[in-house]
C-alpha cells in the first residue's frame, strides 16, 4: 500500500507538471469607446490645475492621448468664477508629472478652504463632464519625534521608530494620507520618497499580514480614533535618517520629513480602490479564481479619474 | 410575462418534439359492431401489446359490448367497457387490471395508517407509496415513514411500493380505522447500481422541481479522487451547477450559494464545504434520503430563495450489525450501525478523515524550500462525525438524537533566514480552522391514525478561527532584538431552534401538514485581537488592539399550513401558506408567502405540473470571491439591508415511456428576485472592514428563467440520465454598470449533463459522466487610463501630482465577456467481490479523461515596451488535468 501511495504521488506530480494548465484567450474589446480622464488634485492658495487625457485600448500598444480642445469651467459655491486655460507649464511646476506637459488646464483663480468647487468639461466628441469637491481642513500642530531607544533590525539594517501624534477633530469625518521623504541638499531637483514600515489596525494597508512589506504611503480614516489623539509608529531605515552630505564645506545630515495630507473621502476611496485593483490584478488572487474586478473609484460624472481637494504639511524628523 | 410565455412554449415544444402519444392514446381498429368481452380484450391486446389481467369469474362473456365506430383509442374502448359492464380498470406498467365493481352501498369511511420500514434494517422509508387499488387513491410516507390513507370501502386493497423494493399488497375488510405497519424487502443486491426515481413519484406528486438520488447512486457517480460526494452528484443534474471546477458549491437555477437551504435531519447547516469547497460536509455513508426542491417549495420550508436540500440520516439497523470501511488516496471513512436493543433501540456512527497534506505536503515543500526559506509545517485536512440514536418507546412514540461535528484545519509554518545576516531568523505561522456542529433531538408521536406529530429541538453553529503570527529575532555579540506580531480573528453563526409539525389526514381528499418554527440566532461577524511587541537590549514596546464588531441577535418565527388536496383523479394540488417574522434590534419584517403546486394527469403516463412560490430570506452571505471560502460572512437583514425576496414560477411536463422504464421531464421556470445583495464596485477585500459592511453592500433586482429537461432511465443494466438546461440569468443594481441590467456571473446559456452507469456483471460496473457548460461570464479590463499620482517631487511643499505615467484599468460592462466553455468526461469502474464477512470493492476513477484544461481563472500577460507603451494579452488557467484515483472499501 505504501509503495502504491508513493507511486501515486509521483504520477500526480508528473501529470501536473506535464500538463500545461495555461491557455491563451482572445477577447474583442474594440467596441469600447474612449473615455475622458480628469485628474485634478488641488490645494489651498493655489490655482486649480487639471489634466485631461483619454483612455486607450488594453490589447494594443499605443501612447496615451490627451484632450487638447476642451472648455473647462470652474464654479465656486455654484457660481462660475473662471474658465481654465490650456498651459504647458503650470504656475506651480510641482503639480505636474516631470516628463509630461500635455493636457494641462489651469485657472487664474486661487482656491480656498471651506468652499465647494465644481468643474464642467465640454468637448464636441464627448458628453458633458462634471465633478465636485472641496478642500478639507488641516490638522493642528502634530508632534513628530524619533524614539531614540527603540530600533529593530531587518536584515542588515536597523529601523528607527518615528512617532507621529496628532489630534483628530471629532466634529468631522477625517481622512489622512502620510508619506516620508528626504530632500537632497546638493541637488534641489531631487526629492526621495522613502519607504517605511507601519503596523496599525487603523490602517488598511498596514495589516499584520503584510509583515515584510514597507510602504511609500499610508492612508486611513478616523473611524477607530474619532476625537482622540492618535499616535502612529513609523519605522524608518536609520540609513536615511543618518545620511550625510556636503553642503559646501560642511557635512550635514540630509533632512527627512513626514508629510501629512488631509484628504477627502473621495480621494481616500480613489487611492484605496486603486491599491485594491493593483492587488487583485497583480496576483492577489491570480491563478486561483476569477475575482470580481475592482473598478477604481471615480467622482467624475461621464468620465474617469479624480477631482479632489487636500491640504498638506511637512515636518522635519531628523536634525 | 413574455418570458413566462416563452419558457412555457419552449417546455411544450421540447415535449412535443420528443413525444407525440400516450400508450392509452394508441388507436386500434375494431371491425365488428358487437364483441363479447374476452374477444374484445384479446383484440386490444394483440394490436397494442398491452397485457390484461382479470379473473374469469368476474367476466360475463355472454354480454356483448356494442361499438359504434371502427377506430378508437384504447382509453375510449376501456371507458366503453366500464360503462357497459360496470367493471373497473387499473393501468400499470403496460398491464391493465380488470376488477368487478365495488358495492357502494356498503361504503363507509375508514382510515388506514402506519409506518413503512425496510424489512432488513428496520429503517423507515421516506416517500414509499401506498395505493388504494379500489378507489385509486395514492399517498406517500412522510419524512418519518408515516402514512395515513382515507378510504371509502370496507373491502380494502392496498399496494405498498418503493423503487428497488418488492411490492407488497394487503387485502382486508376494514370496519374501523386500522393500523398497518408494513416491512418491505429490498430486491436489489448490494453491488447493483440503483437509480431511485420511481414512476409514482413522477406521476402522483404535485411537486415540481424535485430531484432525488439514492445514497447508492451518489456513491456510484464518478468524482474527483474517488471521494463520493452528495453535492457533486446533484451538480450532475439539470438546473444545478457548481461555481468553480471541483468545488461543492451549489448554484440552483442561477441563484447564489447562500440561497440554498441545507437541512441535516431538519437542522440547517451553514457551511457545506470542506477543504475550501472541494468536498461537502455530508457523508454519503450516513445518508438515508436526499430531496432537492428547485421550485414549488412546500410551505413547510422557508428562509431561502432558490432551493431546499433536505437530507435525512439513517437511523441505524434495528436488527443486526452492519458497517463499511473505505480507504482512499485523500480520505478514509468508516460507518457502523446496529441495534443497541433489537427492534427497540439502534445507532449509527459514521466518520471521515482526510489527509491531502500527505500528497500536497511534499509538493509544497519541493516548490517552496530553498536556501533562504524552509516550510516547517503544512497541514491540510478535515474530519467529520455523524452519530444518531433511535429509540422506539412504544408503537406510538419514537425518539431520535442526531449529532454532527466537523472541522477543517489549514496550518502553514515557514522559516526564513537571511543568507547575509546569519544571526537573524524570521518565522511565520498561518493557522485557519472552521467547522459546523449540529444537534437534533426529535420526538415522533402518533396521536391517531389521522394525526402524527414531529417535535424537535436543534442547535447548529458554524465557526471560523484564524491565527497569524510573525516572529523576527536578531542577535549579535552586543545587540539582540525580538519582534512579534500576532493576529487572531474569529467569526461565527449560531442557531437554537424548536419546531412542531403535525400531519393530519381528515379525509380521502386532504392531507394537511401544519406547524410552527422558532429560531433564536446570534451572529458574531468578527472578533479581532492584534498585538505586537518589540524587545531589544535597550527597550520594550508592546501594542495591542482588540476589536469586537457587534454581535447580531435575531429571532425568526414561522407558522405554516399546507394541504395536499386530491381535487379529482386527474387533478391534485398542494396549497400552502407560510408566514415568517424576523425580529432583530429595531427591525421587524413579516413575510406572508403563498405556495401552490398542482398536477394534472393529462393521460395515465403524462402529467402536467405547475407551481408558484414566494420566498424570503433574512440571512445573507457576504462573499467576495467566486468560490466558497470559510471566511465568507453570514449577516442578517437590518434596518438598511432589507430581506431578499423571490417569486418562483414553474411549469412542467412529465412523461413515462417504454413500459415506464424511461422518464422524461421538462420544466420551464421564471424567477424574479428583489433586494439581492452585491458588493459595491470599489469594495476592498484587503481592508476586511466588517464593522461597516452595510456601507459596502448594495441591493438590487434579479431575473432568471429557462427550461430544465431530463431523460432518465431507471432500471435495467444501463441506467442514468441526460439533462439539458437552457437558461438566462440577469441582475440589476442602480450602483453597478450604470444601473443597467447585466448577465449575472452564474449566467450559463447551455448546460448539458450526461450520467450513465452500466452493470457489466455481478462483479463489475462502470460509470461515465460528461458535462458541457457555457463559459463563465466575466468582466475584463478593456482600457488603460492615466492615474493621478500619489507622490510628489517637491522639495519645499508636499503636493500631489495631477498626472503620472502610471495607468489604471477601466473594466468592461459587468460580465460582458465569456470564458471558453467547460466540458469534461469522467470514468469510473468498480470491482466487487463477495467475501466471507461481506463484500470488497475496488474503485478506479479517472477524472477529466481527455485532459481538458477548463478555465477557472483569467490572467494577463503584461507586454511592456516602455513606461507608457504597454499592453496585455489574456490567458486562462485550469485547475485539474486528468486525475486517476482509486479507493478500497469493505462492507460487512
Amino acid at each position: 500500500m505504501k509503495h502504491l501511495f508513493n507511486l501515486y504521488i509521483i504520477l500526480f506530480v508528473l501529470l501536473f507538471s506535464a500538463c500545461s494548465l495555461k491557455k491563451d484567450i482572445d477577447f474583442d474589446t474594440s467596441n469600447y469607446e474612449q473615455k475622458v480622464i480628469v485628474n485634478g488634485l488641488f490645494t489651498i492658495n493655489e490655482p486649480l490645475t487639471i489634466n485631461l487625457s483619454l483612455s486607450r485600448q488594453i490589447d494594443t500598444a499605443s501612447l496615451p492621448e490627451y484632450l487638447d480642445s476642451a472648455m473647462v469651467l470652474l464654479f465656486e459655491n455654484e457660481i462660475l468664477i473662471d474658465t481654465l486655460k490650456k498651459v504647458e507649464v503650470p504656475v506651480n511646476p510641482n503639480l505636474i508629472y516631470a516628463w509630461n506637459h500635455k493636457g494641462y488646464y489651469q485657472s487664474n483663480s486661487i482656491l480656498h478652504e471651506n468652499k465647494n468647487y465644481k468643474i464642467t468639461v465640454t468637448n464636441k466628441d464627448y458628453p458633458l463632464i462634471t465633478a465636485k469637491s472641496y478642500i478639507p481642513q488641516l490638522i493642528d500642530t502634530p508632534i513628530v519625534y524619533i524614539k531614540d531607544s527603540a530600533k529593530y533590525a531587518i536584515g542588515s539594517s536597523f529601523q528607527e521608530l518615528v512617532q507621529l501624534s496628532f489630534y483628530d477633530d471629532a466634529s468631522t469625518e477625517n481622512y489622512y494620507y502620510i508619506t516620508v521623504g528626504q530632500t537632497d541638499i546638493s541637488d534641489s531637483a531631487f526629492y526621495n520618497q522613502l519607504y517605511f514600515d507601519c503596523k496599525d489596525i487603523s490602517i488598511p494597508n498596514s495589516s499584520p499580514y503584510l509583515n515584510n512589506e514597507t510602504h511609500g504611503y499610508i492612508y486611513f480614516n478616523d473611524e477607530l480614533f474619532n476625537g482622540q489623539t492618535k499616535t502612529l509608529n513609523l519605522y524608518v531605515d536609520d540609513f536615511y535618517l543618518n545620511m550625510k552630505t556636503w553642503n559646501g564645506s560642511e557635512e550635514v545630515v540630509e533632512p527627512v520629513y513626514v508629510n501629512i495630507y488631509c484628504i477627502t473621502k473621495d480621494y481616500y476611496e480613489y487611492v484605496k480602490s486603486a491599491d485594491e485593483q493593483q492587488y487583485i490584478f497583480w496576483g492577489g488572487t491570480n491563478g486561483i479564481i476569477v475575482p470580481d474586478p475592482i473598478q477604481v473609484y471615480s467622482n467624475i460624472n461621464n468620465g474617469l479619474g479624480i477631482f479632489s481637494g487636500y491640504q498638506s504639511m511637512r515636518i522635519l524628523i531628523n536634525k | 410575462m413574455k418570458k413566462i410565455v416563452f419558457v412555457f412554449i419552449i417546455t411544450i415544444l421540447f415535449h412535443q418534439l420528443l413525444f407525440g402519444q400516450n400508450v392509452l392514446d394508441k388507436e386500434i381498429v375494431l371491425t365488428k359492431e358487437y364483441y363479447n368481452l374476452s374477444d374484445l380484450i384479446n383484440t386490444i391486446s394483440q394490436q397494442s401489446g398491452i397485457v390484461f389481467s382479470y379473473s374469469n369469474a368476474n367476466i360475463d362473456n355472454k354480454k356483448n359490448i356494442k361499438l359504434q365506430a371502427k377506430e378508437y383509442s384504447i382509453e375510449q374502448v376501456l371507458n366503453i367497457i366500464v360503462k357497459q359492464t360496470g367493471l373497473q380498470y387499473y393501468y400499470t406498467s403496460n398491464k391493465i387490471l380488470l376488477s368487478p365493481p365495488t358495492n357502494n352501498s356498503k361504503n363507509h369511511k375508514v382510515i388506514i395508517s402506519g409506518i413503512i420500514k425496510d424489512s432488513s434494517s428496520g429503517e423507515t422509508i421516506i416517500g414509499a407509496y401506498i395505493t388504494d387499488l379500489i378507489n385509486k387513491n395514492t399517498v406517500s410516507t412522510n419524512q418519518y415513514g408515516f402514512y395515513s390513507l382515507s378510504t371509502m370501502s370496507d373491502s380494502v386493497k392496498l399496494l405498498f411500493s418503493y423503487l428497488g423494493y418488492k411490492n407488497e399488497s394487503v387485502i382486508f375488510k376494514a370496519q374501523k380505522d386500522t393500523v398497518i405497519n408494513m416491512n418491505i424487502a429490498s430486491v436489489i443486491s448490494l453491488q447493483e447500481v440503483e437509480v431511485d426515481a420511481d414512476e409514482n413519484k413522477l406521476m402522483e406528486s404535485a411537486q415540481t422541481g424535485e430531484l432525488s438520488l439514492s445514497p447508492q447512486q451518489i456513491k456510484t457517480i464518478p468524482t474527483v479522487v474517488s471521494q463520493p460526494d452528495v453535492i457533486k452528484a446533484y451538480q450532475m443534474m439539470p438546473g444545478i451547477q457548481s461555481g468553480m471546477e471541483g468545488t461543492s458549491t451549489m448554484l440552483v437555477r442561477g441563484g447564489n450559494p447562500d440561497e440554498n437551504l441545507f437541512l441535516l435531519d431538519g437542522t440547517p447547516v451553514y457551511n457545506i464545504s470542506h477543504l475550501f469547497g472541494f468536498f461537502s460536509v455530508f457523508n454519503p455513508d450516513a445518508i438515508k434520503n436526499v430531496d432537492v426542491f428547485k421550485s414549488g417549495f412546500p410551505a413547510r420550508y422557508s428562509g431561502r430563495l432558490s432551493s431546499v436540500m433536505d437530507i435525512s440520516l439513517k437511523e441505524g439497523n434495528e436488527n443486526e450489525f452492519h458497517g463499511n470501511f473505505s480507504i482512499g488516496l485523500l480520505a478514509s471513512s468508516f460507518m457502523i450501525e446496529g441495534p443497541i436493543k433489537k427492534k427497540k433501540c439502534s445507532f449509527i456512527l459514521a466518520a471521515r478523515r482526510t489527509y491531502p497534506d500527505l500528497i500536497l505536503g511534499p509538493i509544497v515543500k519541493l516548490a517552496l524550500n530553498n536556501e533562504q526559506s524552509t516550510v516547517n509545517k503544512f497541514k491540510l485536512y478535515y474530519y467529520d462525525v455523524n452519530a444518531k440514536i433511535n429509540y422506539n418507546i412504544n408503537s406510538k412514540n419514537r425518539l431520535f438524537l442526531s449529532l454532527y461535528g466537523g472541522r477543517d484545519v489549514f496550518e502553514f509554518v515557514d522559516t526564513e533566514n537571511d543568507p547575509y545576516v546569519t544571526t537573524s531568523e524570521q518565522s511565520s505561522l498561518v493557522k485557519n480552522s472552521w467547522g459546523n456542529i449540529t444537534g437534533t433531538l426529535r420526538w415522533n408521536h402518533i396521536y391517531s391514525s389521522k394525526l402524527f406529530s414531529n417535535i424537535n429541538i436543534s442547535y447548529t453553529s458554524f465557526k471560523y478561527i484564524t491565527n497569524n503570527q510573525y516572529d523576527y529575532t536578531y542577535s549579535s555579540s552586543n545587540y539582540s532584538s525580538s519582534t512579534n506580531y500576532s493576529s487572531d480573528y474569529n467569526s461565527g453563526i449560531n442557531d437554537i431552534s424548536s419546531r412542531i409539525i403535525f400531519s393530519y389526514a381528515p379525509s380521502v381528499k386532504h392531507y394537511l401538514q401544519f406547524g410552527i418554527y422558532e429560531t433564536y440566532r446570534f451572529i458574531n461577524i468578527g472578533n479581532m485581537n492584534n498585538s505586537s511587541s518589540f524587545v531589544d537590549t535597550a527597550s520594550s514596546i508592546h501594542e495591542e488592539y482588540n476589536v469586537s464588531y457587534p454581535i447580531y441577535h435575531c429571532n425568526e418565527a414561522s407558522v405554516f399550513i399546507e394541504d395536499e388536496w386530491t381535487i379529482s383523479k386527474k387533478l391534485k394540488s398542494n396549497i400552502g401558506l407560510n408566514c415568517t417574522s424576523f425580529n432583530a434590534t429595531q427591525v421587524f419584517y413579516l413575510s406572508v408567502e403563498p405556495r401552490i403546486s398542482a398536477r394534472y394527469l393529462l393521460f395515465e403516463k403524462t402529467a402536467l405540473k405547475a407551481s408558484y412560490s414566494y420566498m424570503s430570506q433574512n440571512l445573507h452571505l457576504l462573499s467576495t470571491l467566486n468560490a466558497a471560502t470559510p471566511d465568507d460572512l453570514w449577516v442578517t437583514s437590518t434596518q438598511n439591508i432589507k430581506p431578499e425576496h423571490s417569486n418562483n414560477f414553474a411549469f412542467g411536463i412529465n412523461q413515462l415511456l417504454l413500459h415506464s422504464s424511461i422518464q422524461f421531464s421538462a420544466e420551464g421556470y421564471y424567477k424574479t428576485l428583489s433586494n439581492v445583495l452585491s458588493y459595491q464596485e470599489s469594495f476592498s477585500i484587503m481592508a476586511n472592514e466588517h464593522s461597516n459592511w452595510e456601507e459596502n453592500v448594495i441591493q438590487g433586482k434579479g431575473e432568471t428563467y429557462g427550461t430544465d429537461i431530463m431523460l432518465q432511465k431507471t432500471n435495467g443494466k444501463t441506467t442514468g440520465w441526460i439533462g439539458y438546461t437552457l437558461s438566462w440569468n440577469y441582475r440589476q443594481f442602480n450602483e453597478l454598470n450604470n444601473g443597467e441590467e447585466f448577465p449575472y456571473k452564474y449566467d450559463r446559456r447551455h448546460d448539458i449533463k450526461i450520467c450513465l452507469m452500466h452493470k457489466i456483471n455481478n462483479k463489475i460496473d462502470i460509470g461515465f459522466n460528461w458535462l458541457f457548460t457555457t463559459g463563465m461570464a466575466v468582466t475584463i479590463p478593456v482600457s488603460f487610463y492615466l492615474s493621478a499620482a500619489n507622490f510628489n517631487y517637491s522639495q519645499s511643499t508636499p503636493t500631489f501630482v495631477n498626472s503620472s505615467n502610471e495607468e489604471q484599468l477601466q473594466y468592461s460592462k459587468e460580465n460582458d465577456f465569456r470564458m471558453p466553455p467547460y466540458h469534461r468526461l469522467d470514468f469510473s469502474i468498480n470491482f466487487h467481490k463477495k467475501k466471507k464477512f461481506g463484500e470488497r470493492i475496488w474503485n478506479i476513477t479517472i477524472y477529466n479523461v481527455y485532459c481538458r484544461i477548463n478555465p477557472i481563472s483569467l490572467d494577463e500577460n503584461f507586454i511592456k515596451i516602455n513606461d507608457a507603451f504597454n499592453y496585455y494579452t489574456f490567458y486562462t488557467s485550469g485547475l485539474f488535468p486528468i486525475i486517476p484515483s482509486f479507493s478500497y472499501s469493505l462492507k460487512f
